[in-house]
Order: structure tokens, then C-alpha cells, then sequence
């Protein structure tokens, strides 16, 4: 018996120990690190550091340069996040019928996962880049102008995040029995209807779980930013990753550090936050 | 009891209409790179219009992405540091997935539990201590910098473990008695069972290998390590003239991951509703 | 020295308690079965007799050896489940060949495998299935495999975790006879878990009883059905269940001795005479050993159920609804018609009201 609880003690923790020694090292080490690199200051050349304690959280969480990204980060994942689950809801729902060659449409309105941030930002650079971009008049996406540049980041956001959203959106619709729509129709509910009173509590689960990854997805927004504004015009477009990115230099390590405590924190409360708001309006089957 | 307000085949009409307009704003983006990666640049951008349809056509632009773009080497290195990736996770996976379904082992709920917490710490929360401590093992620029700190994830060993644990008990028992122990169990009925599930992953894991780009922009300075991703990067600093050449490398650097899309769509989204969808 | 022995089980699970306190032999070369109801524990048993479960308390033997510490594995067991439990992705072949793949030994190479596994599907009429996959097979087929698979190590003992339950009646009963003369001829020890009791009566050579987690009776087929140890028994045994009534048993000097019931008065012979005049008892009575008669118990049809040889009759006799077998042909028997019933005083069973155990006989 006790040869047993041992050998498998062995077994378990020996099977385990590739994945923790990865996450030890690489998730939990430099969390705590983290936390206490923003206890320090480094010097420039990061070979001496110097106690400054919890000051340095309060001042730069409470500092311009945290609120400003996080101010610019939180408007991505606004213009992002509820734009792009409707637009998800409104694709799904268009290629959810039996109709010859839909499969065709189901791809390409899927494909857009297949474009990584850089591709994308690449994509829309050729669509909006001031000088050489192919639509001259960009509207509302300006990247040249400080205050609406952050409308092109958000598009390439929307854009890509399209395809998940379809795919998700649409096993959702999927899932919904045929048999209950079926009895929809019998109790005289038009296709109007019979989505917003059927088909649509039914999927609440399916949206809240991509409204929660996509606003995490979006408040970690980086790549599009380093390849299509690199931050600018004059830091309009620095998100909170892009400047704790800049921030590897030992001289603003302190600060990063914090920031970057910052954003695991905001991360934690944002999609708890969501989770719990939305969830009470999510109707799960039986 | 249903009546219908215009006779079918027009409502089909309209649907097509509806499909086909939508289709096209979503591919308008991917069109027009196209035609910037293919079009003569200099008659595409100064010739007045800019026409939505490429002009003086270079179909050799591809193959100047990987000569005059670096292209080449920057797909041995993602292709090299996404094989390494996807290889580990799926070994450090499926081991730790069948340790939680098939082992009782002590902690074994709590080790779950700290294994699933590393989700709340994705590459943007720790980047500035694990670029450190690869700049401390001076691992930059290197294959074990680009591959070491992914060679697990808490996703895959979630998706894995659940495919696991749907193998019925009375198989589990049946190998027993057959004189299976754990190893050979695994080889032999766990991972044949639930090829499926770890097939999604798989897929998950190379998408995510492949397009990765704040890592590698973080402990990479040498262009010659460049992947693939990084080197789009490029672009945005290009000359009109030389704008094709980067585009036709973004084009590029999609063309794998649309390949697998189109050949795997099943898995892909199998992973992606695995959290999301019930039944 | 027996083939089987539980010495002192209990198993707990929780606060339930699933098996308590089991002591349980079985000879070699018997066909056991573990015979009771949804719950009885009797799966449980199977189980752990196969080392898939560990008991709390008490210890279990296969031959000479304690076998409480040692893995399933190396139990020399082998089980055929419910479910069949085949590898779904295997051949036929591969699956009947897994058992000798897990225990590896040096006479064990690939050619002598190949063999075993061949002559095994020859026997139990495979060979043309050997390359198909489990999901192309039929219930029958299945089953079959099932068997193959656990008889081609000859291990000591095969355990059978209600393996026709899943067939339909006509393939039942069929698969019953072939199971029986696969005992014969193997030779080995059997323990096959079942609720049905016509599978226990008609394959048996010792069943074992149990409710609750508790043993009831172990004994032959013929003894569990002429002699049931309590009322449990005798009413698991037997289709339709024995009828039951409370009655008074009255000693006559004379030995002429009767049972009172509420139905009327029936004669029981000196069985019980070593039993107190007056004592309250519990009257069992077959319906097989109820026939119609001219003199007896007056008893009312309420309903019939005609089965072509036999005709099965649902009566008010006194307060209670009495089935009987009748099987000696002719009209259906409409309800509303008056009888009398009557059986010999041999075919009467005596049990305590209270604890439902059989009364104790004297001996004749």
C-alpha cells in the first residue's frame, strides 16, 4: 500500500516536471521578480540597485506615463472589443444557413486568423500610410493625427480579430438544438424574433467567454502599434505593453516593472470584473 | 403557420448578395496588399488612381522578397524555433495532461490549480524579468532564448487533460488487467484515443508559435535572427519603390498559416470551442 | 484450499458502506455467481477482486496467496466487462493479442502471440473478424472479443461483470449455453456478476446472494431455490417473486400442524414442529407450487396472463394479491372466477416476521 502512494507520488510529479520546471522558471520566477525589480531603482548601467520601496508603485501607477498608456490601451479594447463581438455575431449569423457554397464564404470570413498582428499591421499600412497608402483620404483613420490615430490601430484590431470571432460565433449558433428553433417556429416566432428570444440567450455563454479573451488579447496590444505607428504620432498610439517594452533599459526598469505589475493587475480585475457583470445575464442550458 | 414574404429562390438571392458584399469588405484589405505586392511599384504608386487591380504585374517580387528581404533565412529561423515549440509543448503536455487524468499522486489538485494560474501570466506581464534572465544566461539572439521559455503551456495541458479524461473508465481498467502500466497505457490507448484533441492543440501551438512577435523582438537584435514576423517590421520603414517587395513577405509570411487553416479547420476550431462552447 | 477467498470485506466509499463484511469461498473450477440487485455490492466485489478497487477492511486470497498488495496486473485475473471495454482503435486481433502484449515473458514472442491469438478467435469463431475494428462489429461480436481477449492468457480466474446484458434475449440465451461449455471445457474458476437469477440458476454451480452489501446465502442453485436462507432470498429466486403472507402457526398434539392466515388455513407438515404453538410467522409459497383445486384456500381472479404453456393469475386470497402458475393448459381463466387454491405442506415455507430468516427445521 505504501509502496503504491509512493510510486505514484514518483510517477505524477515526474511526468509533471518538464511543464513545471518551464513554468517555474519562465511564469512564476519572474512574477515575483517583477514585484521586486519595481521595489528597486536601477542604475544605468544595471549593475547596482537601490531600495526605494512601495513609493515607487504608488508613483508610477498614479503617474502619467501608466495613465496614459493605460487610457490609450483601454480605448483599443473599447473600440475593439464590443464592435468586433457584433461584427463576429453579424457574420456568423449571415453564413449560419444552408445555402450551396457557403463553406466558401464560411472561409473566407474565417481567414483573417490567418493574419498575424505584424501581417496585419503590414496589410493596413498599405491601406493607410499617409504618403504611399492606397486610400489617401483615410477618414477617422489618420495616422498622422495624434488624436484619431488610435482609430487605424483599432481597425487592424477589429480586422483580425474577425476570423476568431467568426469561428467561435458560429459553432456557438451551431450548438443551439435544431429541435428548439424548430419549436420557435411552431409557436410563430419569425426569424427576427426567434433569434433575439432564442437563438441569442442561447450563445451568452459563447459571448461573454470571446468578450473576456478579447479584451484580454486587446489590453495586451503590441505588435500593430510596433509596426505601424512605433508609438506616434508623438505617443498617441503607446499602449501600456509597448511602453513597459521600452522600458527593458535598466534605467526604467523600476518603472516597467511596476507598469508591468500594473497590467496584471488591471488584466485580473478587467476580466473578473467583465466576467461577473456579464455572467448574470448569461443563460446557460439546463 | 409561416408565411413567406417573397418566394424562396429571391430570398436566396438576397442572402448571396448580402454574403458576397460582406466577404468582400473582409477580403478588401488582403486584396489590396495583394495588388501592392504585385504591381510595378513605381507605375502603382505614381500613376495617378492608384487602381484597386494590379498593374505591370512582377510575379518575381516573391522571390526577391527572399533574396533582397532576407525572407529565406527568416523562415528557417521561425520554421526552426516553431517546430522546437510546437515539439515541446506537446510532449510537455501530454505528459502532464496523463499525469492529471491517469495518476493519483498528492497536490494533485493544488499542482492543477498552480499549473492553470499561469494563464493569468502571459509573455507581457513577466517580459521585463524573463528578458533579463535570458540576457543573465545570455541566451539572446539564439535558438534557446527563442524556444526555452514556451516549451510548456497551461492551455495545452488543459485541452490534453481533458481529452484524457473522457477515455472511458472501463478502458483504463481493461489495460489494467491486461498488464498495461502507465507508459505503455499512454502509447497505446490514451494518445491514439484522443488523437483529436491533441491535434487541435497542435494546430493552436503552431499559430501561436508562428506569429509570435513580442518575444522575439525583445531578446533578438541581430537581424540575422530575425523571424519572420520581425522582419515585417521592415516594412513599414521601406521606400515606396521597395514597399512590394515587403508586402509580397507579409503575403508570404500568411501563406503558411493559411495552409493550415484550410487543412485543419476542424481542429482549429475544436481548440478554440473547447472553452467556449458547450456539448 | 479454495480457488477464491474473501475473508472479512467491507468497503467503504464516503459514508456508504458497500460492502459489509463478505466471507466468501470458492472451490476451484466453479462457476460462481454474485447474484443480487442494483447496489448489492455485487460489482463491487468483482472489483475488487480484481484489484480495480481496494477493500478498507479484510483480505482477499487467489490460491494460496493474500493478493490485497498486489496491482491487478499481476493478479492472474482476467475480466470480462459490461461494456466490453475494447480498444476502440485496435484490430480484433490487436485486442485479443493486448493481454499477452502487457505480460511480456521470454516463451512470449511474436510468432507464439500470433498463435495464441488465432487459436483463441479459432475457438470462439473470430477468425474472419481478426482485421475488422470493434465499431464494425455487432453486440454479438463484440462480446465475443471480449471473451477471447480475456481467455487467451488462461489466466486462474475469469471474472464477468454482467457480460449478456447488453444482448438481446434470443443471443442471451444462446451466449448462456456456450458460456457454460466454455467453463467445462477450460476448467478454469468462474465469478460472473448478474441480477438475473434465470442466468445465476442456469449457469451456476454456486451462487452467492447479496443485498445491501451483505451475503444472504451461498449454496447450489437447487439448494438457494428449495431452501432460501430469508425472505430475501426466496423472493429474488423464482419469477414471479414467492408469495408472502403473515399467518399464525398453530401445533396440533396430533401432529397434524396448520398455518393461519388470512386467506384460510393450510396444513404444514413436522418441519417446523420443534417451533412455539401460536408463534407469528411468515408463510412463502411459490406460484409454481400453487395448483387450482377442488378443496383449499377460496381465492378470487383478478387478472391473467396467458402465456401459451402457462397462464399466470393474479387472486385475492384473504387480504393479499397471490400470484399463480398454471400450467396445465386450457382457457384463459377470466377474472371474476372464484377457485380454491391448494399446495402440499413440503412446498411451504416458514420465515420470522421480524428478521425474515428462515425458521429453524427440525430435523426429520
Amino acid at each position: 500500500m505504501r509502496s503504491r502512494r509512493v510510486r505514484n507520488a514518483l510517477a505524477g510529479y515526474g511526468l509533471l516536471a518538464p511543464a513545471l520546471f518551464v513554468f517555474a522558471a519562465f511564469s512564476f520566477y519572474p512574477l515575483w521578480r517583477v514585484i521586486w525589480l519595481g521595489l528597486h531603482e536601477q542604475n544605468r548601467t544595471g549593475t547596482n540597485q537601490r531600495w526605494v520601496g512601495v513609493n515607487q508603485y504608488t508613483d508610477v501607477l498614479t503617474g502619467e506615463e501608466f495613465r496614459g498608456g493605460l487610457w490609450i490601451t483601454a480605448q483599443f479594447v473599447l473600440l475593439t472589443v464590443p464592435i468586433g463581438v457584433v461584427i463576429g455575431i453579424l457574420l456568423a449569423v449571415a453564413a449560419n444557413r444552408r445555402l450551396r457554397g457557403i463553406k466558401v464564404f464560411q472561409v473566407i470570413f474565417s481567414s483573417t486568423i490567418a493574419s498575424s498582428t505584424a501581417v496585419t499591421a503590414v496589410i493596413f499600412f498599405v491601406l493607410l500610410e499617409p504618403s504611399i497608402g492606397y486610400l489617401s483620404d483615410p477618414w477617422i483613420f489618420d495616422l498622422l493625427d495624434p488624436d484619431r490615430a488610435i482609430f487605424a490601430v483599432a481597425l487592424t484590431g477589429v480586422w483580425q480579430n474577425l476570423g476568431l470571432t467568426f469561428i467561435i460565433t458560429l459553432a456557438g449558433l451551431q450548438a443551439v438544438p435544431d429541435d428548439i428553433l424548430e419549436a420557435a417556429r411552431l409557436d410563430g416566432f419569425g426569424p427576427i424574433r426567434s433569434f433575439a428570444r432564442v437563438t441569442l440567450p442561447m450563445i451568452t455563454p459563447t459571448l461573454l467567454f470571446l468578450s473576456v479573451a478579447l479584451t484580454v488579447f486587446g489590453l495586451q496590444a503590441f505588435a500593430q502599434i510596433d509596426v505601424l505607428t512605433g508609438g506616434g504620432p508623438a505617443g498617441a498610439t503607446e499602449t501600456l505593453v509597448f511602453k513597459i517594452f521600452n522600458s527593458q533599459e535598466p534605467r526604467q526598469l523600476g518603472e516597467g516593472s511596476v507598469m508591468s505589475v500594473g497590467l496584471f493587475l488591471v488584466t485580473g480585475t478587467v476580466a473578473t470584473l467583465q466576467f461577473w457583470l456579464l455572467e448574470r445575464r448569461v443563460h446557460y442550458a439546463n | 403557420m409561416q408565411t413567406d414574404a417573397a418566394p424562396g429562390w429571391v430570398r436566396n438571392v438576397a442572402w448571396y448578395v448580402l454574403l458576397t458584399g460582406l466577404a468582400a469588405a473582409v477580403l478588401f484589405p488582403i486584396w489590396m496588399t495583394i495588388v501592392r505586392a504585385l504591381s510595378n511599384p513605381i507605375t502603382w504608386s505614381f500613376d495617378r488612381g492608384q487602381p484597386p487591380y494590379p498593374v505591370d504585374i512582377e510575379w518575381d517580387v516573391f522571390g526577391r522578397a527572399f533574396d533582397e528581404a532576407s525572407f529565406g533565412r527568416q523562415l528557417a529561423v521561425s520554421a526552426t524555433v516553431t517546430l522546437i515549440i510546437v515539439i515541446g509543448q506537446m510532449v510537455t503536455s501530454v505528459l502532464a495532461a496523463y499525469a492529471f487524468a491517469f495518476v493519483d499522486f498528492p497536490f494533485k489538485r493544488t499542482m492543477f490549480a498552480v499549473t492553470m494560474a499561469t494563464l493569468m501570466l502571459p509573455i507581457e506581464v513577466t517580459l521585463v524579468a524573463n528578458s533579463r534572465t535570458i540576457r543573465e544566461l545570455d541566451w539572446t539572439n539564439s535558438f534557446e532564448g527563442l524556444t526555452v521559455p514556451f516549451l510548456a503551456s497551461a492551455l495545452g495541458i488543459f485541452l490534453v487533460r481533458q481529452g484524457f479524461l473522457a477515455v472511458p473508465r472501463d478502458l483504463r481498467d481493461a489495460a489494467a488487467l491486461d498488464g498495461y502500466g502507465h507508459l505503455r497505457f499512454l502509447w497505446r490507448v490514451a494518445i491514439p484515443i484522443t488523437r483529436p484533441v491533441i491535434a487541435a492543440f497542435v494546430v493552436l501551438s503552431f499559430l501561436a508559435a508562428w506569429n509570435s512577435y513580442l518575444w522575439p523582438r525583445a531578446i533578438t537584435d541581430d537581424s540575422d535572427w530575425n523571424t519572420i514576423q520581425i522582419g515585417l517590421r521592415a516594412v513599414a520603414n521601406s521606400t515606396a519603390d521597395q514597399l512590394n517587395v515587403g508586402v509580397a513577405a507579409a503575403l508570404l509570411a500568411a501563406l503558411p498559416v493559411l495552409i493550415v487553416l484550410v487543412l485543419f479547420q476542424r481542429h482549429i476550431v475544436r481548440g478554440l470551442t473547447a472553452g467556449a462552447v458547450k456539448g | 484450499m479454495s480457488a477464491i477467498s474473501f475473508n472479512g470485506v467491507t468497503k467503504r466509499f464516503d459514508d456508504t458502506v458497500a460492502i459489509d463484511d463478505l466471507t466468501l469461498d470458492v472451490g476451484a473450477g466453479e462457476f460462481l455467481v454474485l447474484l443480487g440487485p442494483s447496489g448489492c455490492g455485487k460489482s463491487t466485489a468483482l472489483r475488487i477482486l480484481a484489484g480495480l478497487e481496494q477493500a478498507t477492511t479484510g483480505t482477499i486470497s487467489i490460491g494460496d496467496r493474500v493478493v490485497n498488495d498486489i496491482d491487478a496486473r499481476n493478479r492472474d485475473v482476467a475480466m470480462v466487462f459490461q461494456s466490453y471495454a475494447l480498444y476502440p482503435h485496435m484490430t480484433v486481433a490487436k485486442n485479443i493479442e493486448s493481454p499477452l502484449i502487457g505480460h511480456h515473458s521470454e516463451d512470449n514472442d511474436k510468432q507464439s502471440r500470433r498463435e495464441m491469438v488465432e487459436s483463441v478467435a479459432a475457438r470462439l469463431g473470430l477468425e474472419s473478424l481478426l482485421d475488422r475494428k470493434p465499431g464494425q462489429l455487432s453486440g454479438g461480436q463484440r462480446q465475443r472479443v471480449a471473451l477471447a481477449r480475456a481467455i487467451v492468457r488462461r489466466p486462474a480466474v475469469f471474472l464477468m461483470d454482467e457480460p449478456l446484458s447488453n444482448l438481446d434475449a434470443s443471443l442471451r440465451a444462446q451466449t448462456r449455453a456456450e458460456l457454460v461449455e466454455l467453463h467445462r471445457s477450460l476448467g478454469t474458476t468462474f465469478v460472473y456478476v448478474t441480477h438475473d437469477q434465470v442466468e445465476a440458476m442456469t449457469m451456476a454451480t454456486s451462487i452467492a446472494v447479496l443485498d445491501e452489501g451483505r451475503l444472504q446465502q451461498t449454496g447450489d442453485p437447487r439448494t438457494i431455490y428449495e431452501r432460501p436462507a430469508n425472505a430475501f432470498v426466496a423472493r429474488f429466486i423464482g419469477n414471479p417473486a414467492m408469495n408472502l403472507t403473515p399467518g399464525e402457526l398453530k401445533l396440533g398434539a396430533d401432529g397434524q400442524h396448520f398455518v393461519h392466515t388470512a386467506g384460510g388455513t393450510v396444513a404444514v407438515d413436522g418441519r417446523w414442529a420443534g417451533l412455539a404453538d401460536g408463534q407469528d410467522v411468515t408463510v412463502g409459497i411459490r406460484p409454481e407450487h400453487l395448483t387450482i383445486a377442488d378443496q383449499g384456500l377460496p381465492a378470487t381472479v383478478l387478472s391473467a396472463e396467458w402465456l401459451g404453456y402457462e397462464q399466470i393469475l393474479n387472486v385475492r386470497c384473504g387480504d393479499d394479491l397471490i400470484a399463480v402458475r398454471e400450467s396445465d393448459g386450457g382457457e384463459l381463466i377470466g377474472s371474476g372466477t372464484n377457485l380454491r387454491l391448494s399446495a402440499h405442506a413440503a412446498d411451504i415455507h416458514l420465515f420470522d416476521p421480524s428478521t425474515g430468516l428462515r425458521l429453524a427445521e427440525a430435523s426429520t
